[in-house]
C-alpha cells in the first residue's frame, strides 16, 4: 500500500473499527476519513484507496463522500483553515463584514489558499453557536463575538506565533429570575466542570439504579405519562415512540441521540454536550435500558471536535465507575454508548439521513415508511432521540411523571431550552416552563429587548425554517400548541429575532441559501426548487425582480411544501412562504426598482 | 413480483387486486393503469427522487411516490388529480430549466427522451423560470458511448444499473444538492475509467440524451427504426439482442428485456464490439488467378470448388468449421458428411475435452442467481462470457455470496473473491481454508471453463466436488455449469462434429489435399487456425483451400477460393446455448454484398 500511515494511527483507526458490527464496518468511514485528513492534511487518491481497502469498500463509496461531506478535502489546505459562518444569525451581528476583513488581509478568496500555506477561509454554514455570533472557527477553535478587528487581530497572533491557542469554553450564563433551571441547572453552579465527580456531587447517576431496577415497560410508561415530546423539532411524543419499537424480532435494536444541531438559530444542544455531558449519558444509559437497546450512537455534529471529546472522556469516567460496558452496577444490563461524528451536513440532523451517514454513507434521507422504530439503525429497529429529550430522561425518572408533568402546560410538560439570537441585549439560552412564558417576555425581558434604538420587526420561533412571527403577534405562549395555533411552530427552539434594519428579502435569500447548500440533491423538487429560490430571490434583491416574480417565488416554495422525500422540502418552503405572505410589501419593492434588465449574472 | 397475500385497493375509483409486498406503481400497472415515470425502472431498486410518479392516498396529507411506496389492503388511491398533474408539470419545468435540454440537438430528440415525451404529455412548451444552463461536461472520451452532463436529470438510473446490474458501479453521485453530479471512478473521463467493462448497460437504462451511444448518434430515433429480436453469437451464453435498423444499416443494438437467458443485459461484445468495430468484410466470391483472388460470380466461385473438388480424389478432403455456425449449418454438415474423410471444428484451447462428453447446464443462469457459493475453476467470464461475470459480481456485492475463484490467469473478478489462487496448491492448509470460506454454504455452484480441463484441474475438480458435499451443510450442492468459450460447440459436438485444438496435428494423421474451412463471422476471419507458423506452410502444401468467410484475414491469403458468409445479424436460424437452449436467429440485416449464409452457401457448393 503506497499511504504511509503510522502503526499508532492505524491502531486507532482499528480500534474505531470494532465500534460498528462486523458486518456494517464501513460504518467507521467517517472517523476514518477525519483521522487521515487530521493526519494527511487532505484526503488523496492514495487515501481514498487506503480507506476503500481497509473497510472492503469501492474507492468510489469513499470519494463519494468526501464530496457530499464538506469538512472533507481532497486537495490540501492552508495549515489554519478558517471558517467564518455565513448563516442568518451571525448575518444578523455582521459576518459579512469579517470575511471581508480576512479576504483582503491575506489577499485570498474563499478557499483559495495563501501562498505561504498557511491559512485558507472558507464560508460556514450555521456551527451552532449563534447567540454568540458572529463566529468562526479556525481549524477546530471555535472563535465568538466577532467583529473585523478581532478577527484580524486572531490571524496576526496565528501569523506571528505559528500556533493555534486553545479556546476556553466560555462560562455558563446565570439564570434569570423567570427561567427554571433543570437541564441547565448543573451547570449553572459554580465550580461544575462537568465531570463525573461534579455530577454525582450534585446527585448524577441515581436515576440509573433506579431504572435498572424497574421493568423496561415500567420505564417506558412513566415516559409517556410524562407527557416529554421530542426537542428536535418535529415535537413527536417521546414515550410513544419507543414504544412503536418493532421488538421481538431477534434484531438488536438500537438507539441513537441526534447531536447534529445544525437548525440555524438552534445552540441548545451544545451547552447540554458540553458543560454537562453525563446528564445525557445518564439519559442515554436508562432509555437503552427502556427500549431494550445495549448499544446507543451519538451522531455528533463534525464541526463539535471539542463536544466529541468531551462525550469520549465521559464515557470512559462512566465506565470505569461501571455505569456503562458489561454488567452494569451489577444489574446484568450490558450497554456501551459510542461517539460517532458528522462532517458538516445539515442533512445528517434528519433522522434518516443521520441512520445513512451514520451507516457511512451520503446522507440520503430514506423514504418513509418504513420508519426508524422498524427498519432504522443497519436495518434493525431503532430509536432517534435528541440530546434534549434525552438529557431530561434522568429527571422523569428520579422525580417522576407527575412531577414532570407538574411543569409547563397540559400537551407542553417540562421545561424547553430555548437559543436567541440577533439583535437583543442578552442573546443566549434560557430554560422555562413551556407555556408560561410569552415570546414578548422572553424577548424583553430574558433577553432585555433589543439593542440600542432597535425596533422589532419579526421573530423566527424555532429555527429558521419555521414561519416567521411579526412583531404584533408576539404575544404568543412558548408552547406547541399556541405557536401552532399562530401558525408557526416550536421547531428546534432556535428563535431568531428581526430589528427594523432587516433587509427581509435579504434575509429570505440568506435562509433560501442555506437549504439549497445542505438540500442532499435526491428528489427533483428540492434539488431544483431550493436553487429556484435562491436565484430568485438574488435576482430581487439585486433589482433585477419582475413583479410577477413574488408569486412565483410563492409559487415554487408551495410546489416544493409536502412533496419531497424529507421534510427538508417543507423546511424551505414554510419560511419563504411566511416572509413573502408577511412583508409582501418589502419583496414588492425590491422588484420595482427594476430598471435593469435581468442580466445573465443575475438569472 | 413478491408473492404475498392478495389485497384489494381503489386506484381512480376502479377496483384493483394485488399481493402484498407491491407497490402502488406495480399493481397499478398490472391493472392498466399508467403513472408516469422518471427515475424507476423495472428490475432496479426502486429511487424515489424524481416525483413524478407521486400519487395521493386517501388519509395521508402529503403525496407519495407510487414506485416506492408499498400498497396497502384497502386503501385508495388517486393518481391523476389536478393537484398531481400541476406538482408532476412543476417538477418538469424544474428539470427542464436546471440543465440545457434544448432538445433539437439532442441526440435523443424526437422519440427517445423519457423527459421530452413526459413534457409533451403534459403539454409544455415553454417553462416559467429562467433556463439556469450552467456549462457542464460533455465527455465523450469513452470509445463506444458518451456522458453529457447538461442532459443529465440526476435519476441514477445508471448508476442502480452499473451497481445492480452489471455489478462494477462505475458510477456514482458526487457532490451535494443542485451541484449534484454522476461521477465515473474517482472522477474521471469515461475514457479512462479503470472499472468500466463498457457492457453499455448504463447507456440503455439512461431516460435522456445524457448517456449516448456514438455510432447511434444523430441516425434519428429509435421508435423510427426496425427492431429484430435475435441471439448474441460471440459466445455459448447467448443473450437476447434488439437489433435496431434503418436503411439496410445497424443503428444501435440492445439487450431483450424479454430473454429468459439475459433479460435484457449485455456484455461489451454482444452489445457493441459486433458492429462498432470496424472489420472488413468479405462481400463477393473470390477465386485465385494468376496468385491473386478476383472477384468472381457464385456460378463461377461454386463451378471453380466443384471443379477442385473432383480433381483431389486422389488424397483426403478435410473440412474444418468455426464452432459458432448455427444448428442449421450443423444438420447441412450432417448431410454433406459423407463427401469429407474428416470433419472438424476448431475450438478454443483445451475446449476439445468438454466437448469429448458435452454436457448442457440445464438453468445455468437460474442457478447462478440462487447459489450461496461460487467457485469458479479455469474459466475467464470477466474476459468471454460477460454477462456471466457480472452475475457474479452481484452475486457477491448484493447477496453476499461466497466466491473461490482459481484460475491462473488474473481478471477483476479476483477483487471481489474470498479465495483467489493462482496456482492452486493442493496443500491442506489451503483446502482447509476454502472449506472455512463456504462453511455455511447451503447451494454452492461450481463453474468450470476449458482451462479446467488439465491433469490438474481434473484432479482438482474432484477434490472440489469432495470438499463440497461434505460442506454444503445438510444444502444440496447444486449441478457443476460447464463454461465453454466457443458459441455453438456443445450442441456441435453432440451432433457428432468432432472438437480439434491442434490443426498441424489433425492434419498432418494424413495428408490432405483438400481443406475446406468455414470461419463463418469468426471476428479474426479464422486466422487463429494459422496461430502456430508450421500450419501457414502446411496449408500452403496443400492443393486447394476453399475459405468461407465473413471477414478478410491471414487465412484468405493462402486460399484458392473465398465464399462470403453473412454475419450474426443477417442469420436466420438457432444457435443452442451452454444452458441447452435452441435460441433463435433473425436476421436483422439482407447480408451484404453478395454474402450468404453459411448453410446455403454449403447446400449449394455440395448440392
Ligand atoms: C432537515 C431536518 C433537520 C433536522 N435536524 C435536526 C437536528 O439537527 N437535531 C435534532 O435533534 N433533530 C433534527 N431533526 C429532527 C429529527 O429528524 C428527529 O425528528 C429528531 O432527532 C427526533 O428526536 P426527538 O423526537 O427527540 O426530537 C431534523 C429534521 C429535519 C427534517
Ligand atoms: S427533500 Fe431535499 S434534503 Fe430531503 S431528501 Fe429530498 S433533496 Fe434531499
Ligand atoms: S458501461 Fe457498464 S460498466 Fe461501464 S459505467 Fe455503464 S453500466 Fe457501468
Ligand atoms: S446520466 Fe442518464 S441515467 Fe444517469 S442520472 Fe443522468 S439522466 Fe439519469
Ligand atoms: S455474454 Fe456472451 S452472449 Fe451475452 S452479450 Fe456477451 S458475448 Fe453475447
Ligand atoms: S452560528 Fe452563525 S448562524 Fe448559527
Ligand atoms: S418514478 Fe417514482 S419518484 Fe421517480
Amino acid at each position: 500500500m503506497a499511504l504511509n500511515v503510522p502503526t499508532e494511527l492505524e491502531q486507532h483507526i482499528d480500534e474505531v473499527i470494532t465500534h460498528y458490527p462486523q458486518q456494517h464496518k464501513r460504518a467507521a468511514v467517517l472517523w476514518l476519513l477525519h483521522l487521515l485528513q487530521e493526519h494527511f492534511g487532505h484526503l488523496g487518491k492514495e487515501q481514498v484507496e487506503w480507506t476503500a481497502t481497509k473497510l472492503g469498500l469501492q474507492p468510489i463509496n469513499v470519494w463519494e463522500l468526501i464530496t457530499f461531506y464538506p469538512m472533507f478535502t481532497a486537495k490540501p489546505r492552508g495549515k489554519f483553515h478558517i471558517k467564518v459562518c455565513r448563516t442568518l444569525s451571525c448575518e444578523l451581528c455582521g459576518c459579512g463584514g469579517i470575511l471581508e476583513r480576512l479576504q483582503r488581509k491575506l489577499g485570498v478568496k474563499p478557499d483559495e489558499n495563501t501562498s505561504d500555506g498557511l491559512f485558507t477561509i472558507s464560508t460556514v454554514e450555521c456551527l451552532a453557536a449563534c447567540g454568540t455570533g458572529p463566529v468562526m472557527m479556525v481549524n477546530d477553535e471555535l472563535f465568538e463575538n466577532l467583529t473585523p478587528d478581532k478577527a484580524e487581530a486572531i490571524i496576526n497572533r496565528i501569523k506571528t506565533t505559528g500556533k493555534l491557542e486553545p479556546q476556553p469554553l466560555p462560562p455558563v450564563l446565570p439564570a434569570h429570575p423567570l427561567e427554571k433551571r433543570v437541564l441547565l441547572a448543573n451547570m449553572s453552579k459554580p465550580g461544575y466542570k462537568g465531570a463525573i465527580e461534579d455530577y454525582i456531587r450534585e446527585g448524577g447517576y441515581k436515576a440509573l439504579p433506579k431504572a435498572l431496577g424497574m421493568k423496561p415497560e415500567e420505564i417506558v410508561a412513566e415516559v409517556k405519562n410524562s407527557g416529554v415530546r421530542g426537542r428536535g423539532g418535529a415535537g413527536f411524543p417521546c414515550g410513544m415512540k419507543w414504544s412503536f419499537l418493532a421488538k421481538g424480532a431477534g434484531q438488536p435494536i438500537y438507539l441513537v441521540c441526534n447531536a447534529d444541531e445544525s437548525e440555524p438559530g438552534t445552540f441548545k444542544d451544545r451547552q447540554l454536550l458540553h458543560y454537562d455531558p453525563h446528564q445525557l449519558i445518564e439519559g442515554i444509559l436508562v432509555s437503552c435500558y427502556a427500549v431494550g437497546a445495549h448499544a446507543a450512537y451519538i451522531y455528533i455534529r463534525g464541526e463539535m471536535p471539542y463536544g466529541a471529546k468531551i462525550l469520549i472522556r465521559a464515557i470512559e469516567e462512566a465506565r470505569a465507575r461501571n455505569f456503562l460496558g458489561k454488567n452494569i452496577l451489577r444489574k446484568g444490563f450490558d450497554c456501551e454508548i459510542f461517539v460517532h461524528r458528522g462532517a458538516g451536513a445539515y442533512i445528517c440532523g434528519e433522522e434518516t439521513g443521520l441512520i445513512e451517514s451514520l451507516e457511512g454513507k451520503r446522507a440520503y434521507p430514506r423514504i418513509k415508511p418504513p420508519f426508524p422504530a422498524v427498519v432504522g439503525l443497519f436495518g434493525c429497529p431503532t430509536v432517534v432521540n435528541n440530546v434534549e429529550t434525552l438529557s431530561n430522561i434522568p429527571h422523569i425518572i428520579n422525580n417522576g411523571a407527575a412531577w414532570f408533568r407538574g411543569m409547563g402546560v397540559p400537551g407542553s410538560t417540562g421545561t424547553r431550552l430555548v437559543c436567541v439570537s440577533g439583535p437583543v441585549k442578552r442573546p443566549g439560552y434560557y430554560e422555562f416552563e413551556m407555556g408560561k412564558l410569552t415570546m414578548r417576555q422572553l424577548i424583553y425581558d430574558l433577553c432585555g429587548g433589543l439593542q440600542e434604538g432597535r425596533q422589532l420587526k419579526g421573530v423566527v420561533p424555532g429555527g429558521s425554517s419555521m414561519p416567521v412571527l411579526k412583531a404584533d403577534q408576539i404575544d404568543v405562549a412558548l408552547d406547541f400548541e399556541s405557536l401552532r395555533k399562530a401558525g408557526t411552530m416550536a421547531g428546534s427552539g432556535g428563535v431568531i429575532v428581526l430589528d427594523d434594519t432587516v433587509d427581509i428579502v435579504q434575509s429570505t435569500l440568506n435562509v433560501a441559501q442555506f437549504y439549497a447548500h445542505e438540500s442532499c440533491g435526491q428528489c427533483t423538487p428540492c434539488r431544483e426548487g431550493t436553487l429556484w429560490m435562491e436565484k430568485m430571490l438574488h435576482r430581487v434583491k439585486h433589482g433585477h425582480g419582475r413583479p410577477e416574480d413574488v408569486d412565483l417565488l410563492w409559487d415554487v416554495a408551495d410546489n416544493v411544501d409536502g412533496k419531497t422525500i424529507c421534510p427538508l422540502g417543507e423546511a424551505v418552503a414554510w419560511p419563504v412562504k411566511a416572509f413573502v405572505t408577511k412583508y409582501r410589501g418589502e419583496f414588492e419593492k425590491a422588484c420595482k426598482k427594476n430598471g435593469k434588465e435581468a442580466t445573465d449574472e443575475h438569472r | 413480483m413478491i408473492a404475498g397475500k392478495e389485497i384489494s385497493l381503489t386506484i381512480d375509483g376502479k377496483p384493483c387486486k394485488g399481493a402484498l409486498g407491491q407497490t402502488i406503481l406495480q399493481v397499478a400497472g398490472d391493472n392498466g393503469i399508467e403513472i408516469p415515470t422518471l427515475c424507476y425502472l423495472k428490475n432496479l431498486s426502486p429511487w424515489g427522487g424524481c416525483r413524478m410518479c407521486i400519487v395521493e392516498v386517501q388519509g395521508s396529507p402529503k403525496v407519495v411516490p407510487a414506485c416506492s411506496t408499498p400498497a396497502t389492503d384497502g386503501s385508495t388511491v388517486i393518481t391523476n388529480s389536478e393537484r398531481l398533474q400541476g406538482l408532476r408539470r412543476l417538477t418538469l419545468e424544474l428539470l427542464f430549466s436546471e440543465r440545457n435540454h434544448f432538445c433539437p440537438i439532442c441526440p435523443m430528440n424526437k422519440g427517445d427522451c423519457d423527459l421530452q415525451q413526459q413534457a409533451y404529455g403534459f403539454g409544455i412548451d415553454s417553462i416559467r423560470y429562467p433556463y439556469l444552463y450552467p456549462a457542464l461536461l460533455v465527455d465523450v472520451s469513452g470509445k463506444y458511448f458518451g456522458l453529457d452532463h447538461n442532459r443529465c436529470i440526476l435519476c441514477t438510473r445508471c448508476v442502480r444499473t452499473c451497481d445492480e446490474i452489471e455489478g462494477v458501479h462505475t458510477l456514482d453521485i458526487g457532490n451535494r444538492g443542485v451541484k449534484n453530479q454522476i461521477v465515473v471512478d474517482l472522477n474521471v473521463m469515461f475514457g479512462a475509467s479503470t472499472t468500466c467493462t463498457s457492457c453499455g448497460a448504463c447507456v440503455a437504462a439512461c431516460p435522456t440524451g445524457a448517456l449516448f451511444d456514438k455510432s447511434a448518434a444523430f441516425h434519428g430515433p429509435l421508435s423510427r427504426c426496425q427492431q429484430v429480436r435475435t441471439t448474441c453469437t460471440e459466445c455459448p451464453v447467448g443473450c437476447g439482442l434488439v437489433v435496431y435498423t434503418k436503411d439496410n444499416r445497424i443503428v444501435d443494438v440492445f439487450g431483450d428485456a424479454e430473454s429468459t437467458v439475459s433479460r435484457g443485459h449485455l456484455c461489451r461484445r454482444g452489445r457493441y464490439e459486433t458492429w462498432v468495430e470496424p472489420r472488413p468484410r468479405i462481400l463477393r466470391p473470390m477465386v485465385r488467378r494468376d496468385g491473386h483472388l478476383v472477384p468472381t460470380s457464385w456460378g463461377d466461385a461454386v463451378h471453380t470448388v466443384k471443379t477442385l473438388i473432383s480433381a483431389s480424389n486422389h488424397g483426403q478432403n478435410a473440412m474444418l468449421v468455426s464452432p459458432r455456425v448455427t444448428n442449421e449449418t450443423m444438420r447441412t454438415l450432417q448431410k454433406i458428411g459423407l463427401r469429407f474423410d474428416h470433419i472438424g471444428m476448431f475450438v478454443a484451447d483445451k475446449e476439445s475435452a468438454l466437448c469429448t462428453s458435452p454436457e448442457f447446464s440445464t438453468d445455468a443462469m437460474k442457478r447462478l442467481d440462487d447459489a450461496d457459493g461460487m467457485i469458479l475453476l479455469g474459466a475467464q467470464p470477466s474476459r468471454e462470457q460477460g454477462v456471466v461475470a457480472a452475475k457474479i459480481r452481484v452475486a457477491v456485492r448484493k447477496r453476499g455470496v461466497k466466491l473461490v475463484i482459481l484460475n491462473s490467469r488474473r481478471s477483476d473478478l479476483d477483487a471481489y473473491a474470498d479465495i483467489s489462487a493462482p496456482i492452486v496448491t493442493l496443500e491442506r492448509k489451503f483446502w482447509n481454508r476454502v472449506g472455512e470460506v463456504l462453511g455455511n454454504v447451503k447451494r454452492p455452484v461450481l463453474i468450470y471453463g476449458a482451462a479446467a480441463m488439465t491433469a490438474v484441474g481434473v484432479t482438482i475438480l474432484d477434490r472440489l466436488t469432495k470438499v463440497l458435499t461434505s460442506q454444503c451443510n445438510g444444502g444440496e450442492m447444486l449441478a457443476p455449469i460447464q463454461l465453454p468459450t466457443s458459441t455453438n460447440s456443445l450442441a456441435l459436438a453432440a451432433g457428432g462434429v468432432e472438437p480439434v485444438e491442434d490443426i498441424s496435428t489433425w492434419l498432418g494423421v494424413q495428408p490432405v489435399n483438400f481443406l475446406y474451412v468455414v470461419a463463418s463471422d469468426e471476428p479474426d476471419g479464422g486466422a487463429r487456425l494459422l496461430k502456430e507458423p508450421h500450419v501457414r506452410a502446411f496449408l500452403e502444401q496443400i492443393d486447394c483451400v476453399v475459405v468461407q468467410a465473413s471477414y478478410e484475414s491471414a487465412l484468405t491469403d493462402v486460399a484458392r477460393v473465398v465464399l462470403p458468409s453473412a454475419i450474426w445479424c443477417e442469420k436466420n436460424g438457432s444457435v443452442t446455448n451452454f444452458e441447452g437452449r435452441a435460441l433463435p436467429l433473425r436476421a436483422a440485416l439482407a447480408p451484404s454484398g453478395e454474402a450468404r449464409e453459411d448453410n446455403i452457401v454449403l447446400e449449394t457448393v455440395f448440392a
